[in-house]
């Protein structure tokens, strides 16, 4: 009998995410998303993607590929920054954070499938790809969607996340070397993936903490 | 006073301190690189003085020509329409296009230039030496002997090189904006460099270099962060359900927006403003013997970068009027993300090069050269950012009168058809 | 045995509660027990009423103090959301949403199941009066209908507690008397705190009041209570107009009436005033209100 009430609630969960995932990404992902496959699609008219040799094919990866994850990342927090309308939200059963936390996942999952798919294209064009590509393109807009996500998370404003996520970008341009492993071109510039793994592991940790911040003050 | 008031909304958003944090962050770390000692001239004897780029006709159309005939046998050629690296390949119409091209450069048919099996690709080489040890070395790719037409003037050779750069589709190495850097470049003597370096550091001179520099850095960041404190600014009221109280006063729309707008403007150009005095303080300091010409300096900086800030900041008002405010950054990051990735770092200021690129102390001639184009493009940005403010004037007011209620009417249209 | 265990089901009980921002002492020692029914915050704008509510509502935490809501601490989030309705200030949601699908959405992260909000939404609608909007967007909606969406979204998992604060402000009067009903209504099988600083819905509605004052509690207990405590208190008087001011400057004038060259004031004070014709008047819940805010020592906004 239990078991079969675990079972029951489990089932009502499950449908219950569905739901929330359904309406988030009916009302709250379109224009994100549209943006992502602008950027997509911008790079493939800016950056030549054929015949590239590995380190040739990490520059339009790294220069412009990486603005899916800004474009998805950032505005995690966008359709509650009516206090209002959050304060709705938060006074329901389900966690914000975790809503919030279901988006970051889909918004990961795009920029997965979208980052692939690009680097599926050079593979088609004859550049010389690997799966060290794919993990460059996904770590590189992680990181930087990561910087957005954590400034509009903490400082609740998501036109400053996207601020600080393109200071970032900039400061690659200028800095290069004093971002040590956390350049986001450092694959096209080294030739290396080593990088990637601490972009990913930086990604993560900043996301963590912006969740952390978040509970901190919902609970003040 | 209403202007005061909006210049401390703006100077009191978090928006406008990261923007002033990036420009001084800019500056110190760019151009501060060279304020650490003055230019030095050329050492006679060092024997590497620099290259300069001549249009000297009898060292530009054979190298060009080889360039050319060498990437069509290798069926690839390079461009770089957005700055970045992009091989085209060319369809089999526009391969037999290319070919008639070369056979009115070269003389040589496309039947010759097809059949020849001896082509191979310019390149790092492998050869042992006596001892067996491997050695590499650059070979030049293997060509059919090229004999240019004697009746083939220059005129000619450009416009041909022009219609090859239109087949690959531009940015080509053959277009105007890279035929001559590419081919036409011939190494300086000790005399030329030493020239370049008086005319750099001549007192007519040596203001407008250093602030073409400082030009150069600043207006990457200008080109496009002033979207960012433009949109907090026009949020501020929609965020705070404001807009219905701002309305219903009686200040005109014309005087509100105006404000709003200069306001931006003048508090993003003072830490510009005051940043570029210090830069040329540390100038004056490099220099004491030199007569700065600091009104010329002054001028060119203006010109340069205030409209960058009024286009940025006037579109930004615009779109927020419009369209949702991510849709604005969006739109802006992109154009210039396009602009800055089209421009090469000296000489390629065109009419509508937004980030205008000067990145060296040196290139007087070349910046002269496109003097014409850069006050042409800073005047259409001006006028431009007057169009979109006194547009953006309108759309405020009409909304203010409630004819224009973005995003709603369509609900209402609905509703009332649902009711009827 | 069992008994006291239903008896702290069906109450909140708040104790010695302090709430700071920063260093504004937002709530200072508040205590209070909420029982089934109408229960009403009165209090002037920044008394703290809001703060408590959300504190309530699980969306601020506390720097002191307990709080239960039915037996359940307000530590435990999830538990309170589950069994809390709360109506905020100026309700707002997604613009873009229709009206069903946003008490959809809401519901879904009440927990609710698809068969239980299908069955739940539409008669809630009905009875909030949005049949009609039903497939209209948030964002076209006027105010009151906004409002009325609102009390739908809180009572849409049926919550045993709802909290709804300033629910009636900028509503027209018969979309405030349809909503008071309304509230009154469901108040019959749950708690419902309704905050306000408009008296007139508090005498309508509640039983039981507090009145909040610089994040301190000021009076609790009943309405007929508070309206006794005024008794003796509340004077009427015509006076020429020309003595006006100095009628102000010496009591605290809550009504004014103005009856050709003389005016009829309405005035609080211990005693009798020494004016002729004065006589004692039958306080109402306003002067009540007004009578308790000079009585606790606050300073009242100088009458126009």
């Amino acid at each position: 009998m239990a078991e079969e009430m675990t079972t029951g609630r489990k089932g009502k969960q499950i449908n219950n995410y569905g739901k929330i995932i359904a309406v988030n990404l009916k009302y709250h992902f379109g224009m994100h998303l549209a943006a992502a496959v602008a950027v997509f699609v911008l790079t493939l008219l800016l950056f030549n993607i054929t015949a590239l040799s590995p380190k040739a094919a990490a520059q339009p990866i790294e220069f412009m590929l990486c603005w899916t994850g800004m474009v998805l990342l950032t505005p995690v927090f966008w359709p509650e920054r009516d206090p209002v309308i959050r304060d709705v939200v938060r006074a329901k059963r389900a966690d914000y954070l975790k809503v919030c936390l279901i988006r970051v996942v889909y918004s990961i999952l795009t920029l997965i499938v979208l980052n692939t798919a690009f680097v599926g294209l050079m593979r088609v064009r004859e550049s010389q790809v690997s799966l060290q590509h794919v993990l460059c393109a996904v770590a590189t807009a992680f990181f930087l969607g990561a910087v957005g996500f954590t400034g509009s998370g903490i400082i609740d404003n998501t036109v400053v996340g996207h601020m600080i996520a393109l200071m970032y970008y900039m400061a690659n341009y200028g800095l290069k070397d004093k971002l040590g492993v956390f350049n986001l071109f450092s694959m096209y510039m080294n030739g290396s993936c080593r990088e990637k793994w601490w972009q990913i592991a930086g990604g993560i940790a900043l996301i963590a903490v912006t969740f952390v911040v978040r509970r901190w003050r919902d609970t003040r | 006073m209403l202007f005061v008031k909006e210049c401390k909304k703006t100077v009191f958003s978090l928006t406008f301190w990261l923007y002033v944090i990036t420009v001084v962050i800019m500056y110190g770390s760019q151009f501060g690189e060279v304020l650490d000692g003055p230019l030095t001239p050329p050492r006679e004897g060092s024997g590497n003085y620099g290259t300069v780029v001549k249009e000297e006709p009898e060292i530009l159309m054979p190298a060009a020509v080889e360039g050319l005939v060498a990437e069509y046998l290798r069926g690839s050629y390079i461009a770089y329409p957005f700055m970045f690296y992009k091989e085209v390949k060319l369809s089999a119409d526009k391969t037999a296009q290319m070919a008639g091209i070369i056979e009115k450069l070269t003389g040589i048919s496309a039947e010759e230039l097809n059949g020849f099996a001896e082509y191979e690709e310019a390149g790092m080489q492998v050869y042992l030496d006596e001892n067996g040890q491997e050695h590499w070395e650059y070979r030049e790719a293997t060509l059919p002997e090229i004999h240019m037409p004697e009746n083939l003037t220059y005129e000619r050779f450009r416009e041909l090189m022009q219609e090859a750069d239109k087949l690959i589709g531009g940015g080509s190495q053959y277009s105007e904006q890279f035929l001559m850097g590419n081919f036409s470049r011939i190494p300086m003597d000790y005399e030329e460099a030493l020239a370049e370096y008086e005319g750099v550091v001549a007192d007519s001179n040596i203001a407008s270099a250093y602030t073409r520099l400082f030009c150069d850095y600043l207006g990457i960041v200008l080109s496009v962060l002033p979207v960012f404190v433009c949109v907090s600014l026009w949020m501020m009221d929609r965020r705070a359900h404001m807009e219905p109280l701002v309305y219903v006063r009686s200040c005109s729309s014309v005087k509100i927006v105006g404000t709003r707008y200069l306001a931006l403007v003048v508090c993003m150009s003072i830490p510009v403003f005051l940043t570029y005095l210090h830069g040329m303080w540390n100038v004056v300091g490099l220099y004491p013997d030199k007569h700065f010409h600091w009104g010329q300096a002054f001028g060119l900086m203006a010109l340069w970068l205030f409209p960058g800030i009024l286009i940025v900041s006037a579109l930004g008002a615009l779109l927020s009027e419009l369209a949702s405010p991510l849709v604005v950054i969006f739109l802006q990051a992109a154009w210039w993300f396009m602009s800055i990735s089209t421009n090469r770092l000296t000489g390629s200021i065109t009419k509508w090069t937004l980030v205008i690129r000067h990145n060296s102390l040196y290139g007087t001639e070349v910046f002269r050269s496109q003097f014409g184009n850069f006050v042409v493009n800073r005047c259409a940005y001006i006028a431009l950012s007057l169009l979109c403010v006194g547009l953006t004037m309108f759309l405020y007011d009409r909304k203010r009168k409630g004819v224009l209620i973005l995003g709603r009417r369509n609900d209402h249209r609905k509703e009332r058809k649902a009711n009827q | 045995m069992g008994q006291m265990a239903n008896e702290t089901v069906n109450k909140i009980e708040i104790s010695h509660v302090d709430k700071f921002y920063g260093r504004k002492h937002a709530l200072k020692d508040v205590s209070l027990t909420i029982e089934q029914g109408m229960f009403g915050l009165l209090g002037r704008n920044g008394a703290g009423k809001t703060t408590l509510m959300k504190t309530l509502a699980t969306l601020h935490g506390k720097q002191g103090g307990s709080i239960s809501v039915c037996g359940i601490p307000i530590e435990n989030a999830a538990q309170i959301r589950e069994i809390t309705g709360y109506l905020p200030q100026d309700f707002s949601m997604y613009p873009g949403m229709t009206v069903y699908e946003c008490l959809d959405y809401l519901g879904t992260l009440s927990g609710m199941e698809k068969t239980q909000r299908r069955e739940r939404i539409d008669p809630l609608i009905a009875r909030v009066n949005l049949t009609e909007q039903r497939g209209s967007k948030v964002k076209s909606l006027s105010g009151g209908m906004k409002r009325r969406l609102g009390i739908a979204q809180a009572l849409l998992h049926d919550p045993k507690v709802l909290i709804v604060d300033e629910p009636t402000a900028g509503l027209d009067p018969e979309e405030r008397i349809r909503f008071r009903n309304l509230l009154c209504e469901v108040a019959e099988e749950r708690i419902v705190i309704l905050s306000t600083h408009i008296v007139g819905d508090i005498e309508a509605t509640c039983e039981r009041i507090a009145i909040m004052n610089q994040g301190e509690i000021l009076w609790r207990g009943t309405v007929t209570e508070l309206i006794d405590g005024a008794r003796g208190r509340v004077f009427a008087v015509k006076i020429p107009k020309e003595l006006l001011p100095k009628i102000k400057e010496n009591y605290i004038v809550v009504g004014m009436l103005k009856q050709q060259e003389q005016i009829c004031v309405r005035l609080i004070a211990d005693t009798c005033p020494d004016l002729p014709g004065a006589e004692a008047a039958e306080p109402n819940c306003e002067d009540a209100y007004m009578y308790c805010l000079y009585r606790s020592g606050c300073e009242l906004a100088e009458q126009v």
